[in-house]
């Protein structure tokens, strides 16, 4: 199967609901994945990719077949998220409680995986913006040009944001005693 | 290599997403500085929970979900949609019906309906036409109907008296058109007569047949039931 996905988005337009099923299939995991790096809960995850998927579905016309399709399509997603971490932010907090209850320390779980769920909780606790690019970088593997085409911001702006995230990662895991040692106290670049 | 390199050159390689570990000058650096080796470490450990987090996947029926739900969107449009289109179709009527009612007065000209006028109760509402109605000449003053001015007012009322605030009787008729044509002052009846007997399976009688005889038959024609 080709990477190119405008054979497949054209059987879409002309309403193939095979071809539907098979651009859903082709990014679910992706979109399903980013989803959870940004909202923490699979139920969320699985609601804001359903709503990215059938968003991009009903305004398949409107993409710009010179571009990517895939960084349109997490920009579709990040909105999403966006809009669900702000209606969550209106309601009594429960996600991210849960989210803090996945690491007990007293139990002596496997080092491994307790460093992934660290690893997870402080994603969870980044800027959202920061977060957002964070992850379309390492994740989903997102050039620094993708990332600024699907946020809609400067590539300057999307370097800060992925290397502040980095740095915060790096702070909040400190701080939980996840990783040793202290930082420079150089200027980072 | 100076600390500050070290940092620079890490982050290069992350930029990249190398391990750090992998480039020798990093190695060579965090070999000779316990700081920066605390620095590495830390973020070699940072590279090994993100390769560790969990890769959830949607459940299998996601695909199916998704299609069925635009499905759905294509063949129900959203029941706002239709409300907010019958809303404004009602607020249109209204708007429609009772906008004569609301525009502004222009005491310049004068009533246009004797009968709201002689009540005194709703004075009728003028607005100020844009342009020269169809089929009224325009110029001079005198050809205008009863009512307007020279720059082509019309009085405008509430629907409600509508036909008898226009008083079409008054405008002066016209003679001639252009092109020396004569209008038709005949009654309907009588025109569509005429235009009957030019066309040759509706001529009834001779040729010689004055307008009066036309117009005679007509009348009889129209008192018969079997006409």
């Amino acid at each position: 199967m080709s990477n190119d996905p405008r054979d497949l988005i054209n059987r879409c337009l002309a309403g193939d609901e095979a071809a539907m099923i098979d651009l859903v299939e082709r990014y679910r995991d992706r979109v399903f994945r980013f989803c959870y790096r940004m909202l923490g809960q699979r139920q969320d995850a699985e609601d804001a990719a359903q709503e990215t998927f059938v968003r991009v579905l009903r305004s398949l016309v409107t993409w710009d077949g010179r571009r990517d399709f895939e960084p349109w399509l997490l920009a579709i997603a990040g909105n999403r998220c966006r809009s669900l971490l702000a209606a969550r932010k209106r309601r009594p907090a429960t996600g991210l409680v849960a989210a803090e209850q996945l690491v007990d320390r007293s139990l002596d779980w496997h080092a491994m995986q307790t460093l992934a769920e660290e690893v997870q909780l402080a994603l969870l606790r980044l800027r959202p913006e920061y977060r957002e690019a964070f992850v379309l970088f390492h994740e989903n593997q997102l050039s620094y040009d993708q990332i600024a085409a699907a946020i809609q911001r400067p590539l300057g702006t999307v370097k800060t944001r992925i290397h502040k995230a980095r740095q915060q990662l790096m702070a909040q895991l400190r701080r939980r005693g996840v990783v040793g040692g202290r930082r420079h106290a150089v200027r980072a670049v | 290599m100076r600390c500050e390199q070290f940092e620079q050159r890490l982050q290069r390689c992350l930029d990249r997403r190398e391990r750090p570990s992998d480039d020798p000058a990093i190695r060579r650096h965090a070999g000779v500085c316990p700081r920066c080796r605390g620095t590495l470490a830390a973020y070699n450990r940072l590279a090994d929970g993100l390769d560790l987090l969990e890769l959830p996947v949607p459940d299998e029926t996601f695909s199916q979900r998704v299609v069925r739900q635009v499905r759905v969107d294509r063949r129900s449009p959203a029941v706002g949609r239709r409300l907010a289109g019958a809303i404004l179709a009602i607020a249109a009527c209204l708007l429609l019906a009772w906008l004569p009612q609301f525009a502004g007065r222009d005491d310049t000209v004068p009533s246009a309906s004797p009968r709201v006028a002689a009540t005194g109760t709703a004075p009728p509402v003028v607005a100020r036409m844009t342009s020269v109605p169809h089929g009224v000449q325009s110029g001079p003053a005198a050809t205008a109907p009863t009512g307007m001015t020279a720059d082509a007012k019309i009085g405008l009322v509430p629907w409600t008296i509508w036909p008898t605030s226009l008083s079409f009787g008054a405008w002066n008729p016209i003679d001639t058109l252009a092109g020396g044509l004569t209008p038709i002052t005949s009654p309907l009846g009588v025109a569509v007569e005429e235009i009957r007997r030019t066309i040759p399976l509706g001529r009834v009688e001779p040729p010689s047949a004055s307008r009066g005889d036309s117009v005679r038959r007509s009348a009889s024609r129209d008192a018969s039931p079997l006409a």
